[in-house]
């Protein structure tokens, strides 16, 4: 067993610090509040996501072939942790270059590549994710949102919900039902947002800015040049490029930077006591039991191991994390929280509350380590 | 970064798990509060494997799957001190079994009726007494380890140790208790898992409830996370890793101890059944360092240094 990382990492690490240490205003916390779905946020990521690509370091786990830098699964999450520590400037972007490429590029036709792959990898396109529908959360095989046959096209008609960043995304991958009830009969289309029939309403909540959308979809007339992959079949693409999405981002570097921001606001002031410092100790252990159970997964990744329920014991173990960690602010930093002056516990707060929905709720992941880790017996 | 164990240490478990083998389950019809793991002691002293700590093929993660795999035996095997505190803190051959204790706080020592040596911690030294012939008293303990007292007359004639620093001893001692919740915890969670799936109500198997899956399933997730942390404490050596290990560890074997008993039924509380062995060794390593406060208290210290030291309970933080 080795904890350590090469010097070859920690260099990459040491790289990626400093550019990203330069490419920051210095009022990065105030402006971006470290919100993924900020508006500033979105827009700065048109331009830093270009300049990662001059560096090679948007695409860098890519395929050689395919303009990547084909580096190791740990380089890709070093990369995820150095960008999620603050905030992830890449905005969404994030998920264009973890999933939405390569989907495109295992199941899409040389046209679907030539058109997005090369805007994906230059960093100027956005994409939102239109999975999520009113009545098709956590069971996201019942989607009712319909795409019809019509001529060479399909018409869509339905809604989307909760979707991240629609109102400043280009680009929307969308799930819709071409067949009957059930897995098998979605599939995929890659839909521009700017299209006739398509309105999108920000949904108000306390996530960030433009965390929450609906998204109608009224007689949305789409070519079947849009659709990705085989008609009914995109359950299996969703699943395949999804595998690694499962296991989140790794959230827990910021929440571990909001935690020392918070013992060194109490310890300058004199008010950590001797509660208030174990139970920072309680969230920090909790966030590197997450962290390490992340790398396991990488580690597992890295030796081309099937996916199996250390993916979801991992989630799990960040949700209860972060958790403490919200109840840490609020028990200790509460006029700190209330203020919402401090850009980092104002984030650190906030974010938390979604740690158990987003990407799987924290539900279903148990559910899924008593069928699958604990093999416990199914209601009959 | 490779968070498989290496061939070596692979090959060093599967020895293990020959050897505790013939000890994976109590003798039938025995009832006792703890059954006596020294012959297995003396087989893993014989053929080396207490050393392993020392070897640089295994380093302390070899000590420490010693550990994590003994605390998963219904047997008490006095591993603690002669496996990893002492090979890794004192490095002097110490005679083992060696318990551990606090100075002047001899009241309730785990393993001491078993253990040649005692090493104490003090504030400022470590001391090592040789117990033959020492008035040591074996308590009526219903534990899953035995437990014995000694006075602090008896203690203060231990052999000063020079050179070996009190936060070290602590340090390893916490990796240690980390192992063995992390060992006991999977045990405990693996027999109670095996129970749900067999005892039926209502007409359908109880693990099939949701209610006990999903809390089984947060039990898996602390026994995993205990032994990452413990792992990664004993493989780094790094001190606020060891008491970060520890805090989490304590506060999972509560949880773990409640839900497993729980499920149980009224048979988690019987001694006719083995869970009694994993739930009271867990509820006994739960405050042995003085519990999530304590540990906690060594952690923080650890990770933010006061300015000014603040009086402090002084055993918490030794
Ligand atoms: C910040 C944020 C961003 C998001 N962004 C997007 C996005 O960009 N695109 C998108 O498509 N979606 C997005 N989502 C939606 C997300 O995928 C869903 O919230 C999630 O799948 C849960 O669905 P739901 O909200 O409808 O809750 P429900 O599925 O209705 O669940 C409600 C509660 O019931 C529990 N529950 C449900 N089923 C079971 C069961 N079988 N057993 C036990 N408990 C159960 C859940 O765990 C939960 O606690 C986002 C969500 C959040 C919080």
């Amino acid at each position: 067993m080795d904890f350590s990382w090469t010097d070859e990492q920690t260099a990459f690490r040491e790289r990626l610090q400093g550019i990203i240490a330069r490419a920051l205003p210095a009022d990065w916390g105030e402006k971006s509040r470290y919100d993924t779905s900020s508006a500033y946020m979105s827009e700065f990521s048109r331009t830093f996501c270009p300049m990662l690509a001059s560096e090679g370091l948007l695409i860098p786990h890519w395929p050689v072939e395919l303009g990547g830098g084909g580096m190791d699964p740990f380089h890709h999450w070093i990369l995820g942790e150095e960008m999620f520590y603050v905030g992830d400037p890449r905005s969404y972007q994030y998920m264009n270059v973890n999933w939405v490429g390569p989907a495109i590029i295992q199941y899409g036709t040389d046209a679907q590549r030539r058109e997005h792959i090369g805007r994906i990898a230059s960093g100027t396109t956005i994409w939102c994710q239109g999975f999520s529908e009113p009545s098709a959360g956590s069971d996201l095989a019942a989607l009712s949102t319909r795409a019809e046959r019509r001529g060479d096209g399909y018409v869509l008609n339905g809604s989307k919900i909760w979707t991240s960043g629609a109102s400043l995304a280009d680009y929307c991958f969308l799930l819709a039902r071409t067949g009957g009830p059930g897995t098998h009969g979605i599939s995929v289309f890659l839909l521009p947002t700017k299209m006739p029939g398509i309105e999108i309403r920000v949904v108000p909540s306390f996530m960030g800015q433009y965390s929450f959308h609906e998204v109608f979809l009224t007689d949305v007339q789409v070519p079947a040049e849009m659709r990705l992959g085989e008609e009914n079949k995109g359950w299996t693409i969703v699943r395949s490029v999804l595998h690694n999405e499962r296991i989140g981002q790794p959230r827990y570097m910021l929440s571990m930077r909001v935690l020392e921001h918070a013992m060194g606001l109490l310890v300058a002031r004199g008010e950590d006591t001797e509660l208030a410092r174990a139970r920072a100790v309680q969230a920090q252990a909790g966030l590197e039991a997450a962290r390490y159970l992340a790398l396991g997964v990488i580690d597992r990744r890295a030796k081309k191991l099937p996916v199996d329920t250390s993916t979801n014991i991992a989630r799990y173990a960040l949700v209860t994390a972060d958790r403490l960690v919200a109840d840490f602010l609020c028990d200790f930093l509460h006029d700190d929280v209330t203020a919402d002056i401090d850009p980092l516990i104002s984030v650190g707060f906030r974010r938390t509350g979604s740690t158990g929905l987003a990407a799987g709720s924290a539900e279903i992941q148990l559910n899924l380590i008593s069928k699958h880790h604990l093999q416990l017996p199914a209601v009959a | 970064m490779d968070l498989d164990l290496s061939p070596d240490q692979q090959e060093l478990q599967a020895a293990i798990g020959r050897m505790a083998a013939p000890y994976q389950s109590a003798p039938a019809g025995d009832t006792s509060y703890y059954l006596d793991g020294m012959p297995l002691y003396a087989e893993m002293e014989a053929g080396g494997f207490t050393n392993a700590a020392a070897m640089d093929d295994y380093g302390a993660l070899g000590g420490l799957l010693l550990l994590e795999a003994a605390s998963a035996l219904p047997y008490s095997v006095p591993l603690t001190g002669a496996a990893l505190v002492a090979p890794m803190a004192v490095r002097e051959g110490l005679k083992g079994p060696v318990a551990l204790a606090f100075s002047g706080r001899g009241a309730a020592v785990r393993h001491l009726p078993m253990a040649s040596t005692l090493l104490i911690v003090g504030d400022d030294e470590v001391r090592a007494l040789d117990l033959a012939g020492r008035q040591v008293e074996a308590l009526r303990s219903i534990f899953a380890d035995p437990f014995g007292t000694i006075s602090d007359h008896e203690m203060r004639q231990g052999r000063r140790l020079d050179g070996v620093r009190p936060q070290d001893v602590v340090k390893w001692w916490s990796v240690g208790v980390a192992a063995e919740i992390a060992g006991a915890a999977a045990a405990a969670v693996d027999r109670t898992v095996e129970f749900v799936k067999m005892r039926r109500q209502f007409g359908r198997p109880i693990g099939s409830y949701q209610a006990i899956q999903h809390r089984l399933a947060e039990c898996e997730v602390l026994a995993d996370a205990t032994r990452m942390l413990a792992r990664r404490a004993a493989v780094t050596g790094d001190a606020a890793a060891a008491f970060l290990a520890a805090t989490y560890a304590e506060a999972a074997a509560g949880r773990i101890t409640y839900d497993t008993q729980q499920f149980h039924g009224a048979a988690g509380l019987t001694r006719e059944i083995e869970l009694h062995f994993f739930t009271y060794r867990l509820r006994s390593l739960q405050g042995e360092l003085a519990g999530v406060a304590g540990s906690a208290a060594r952690a923080a210290d650890q990770l933010w240094p006061r300015r000014e030291a603040r009086p402090v309970e002084k055993h918490l933080v030794a």
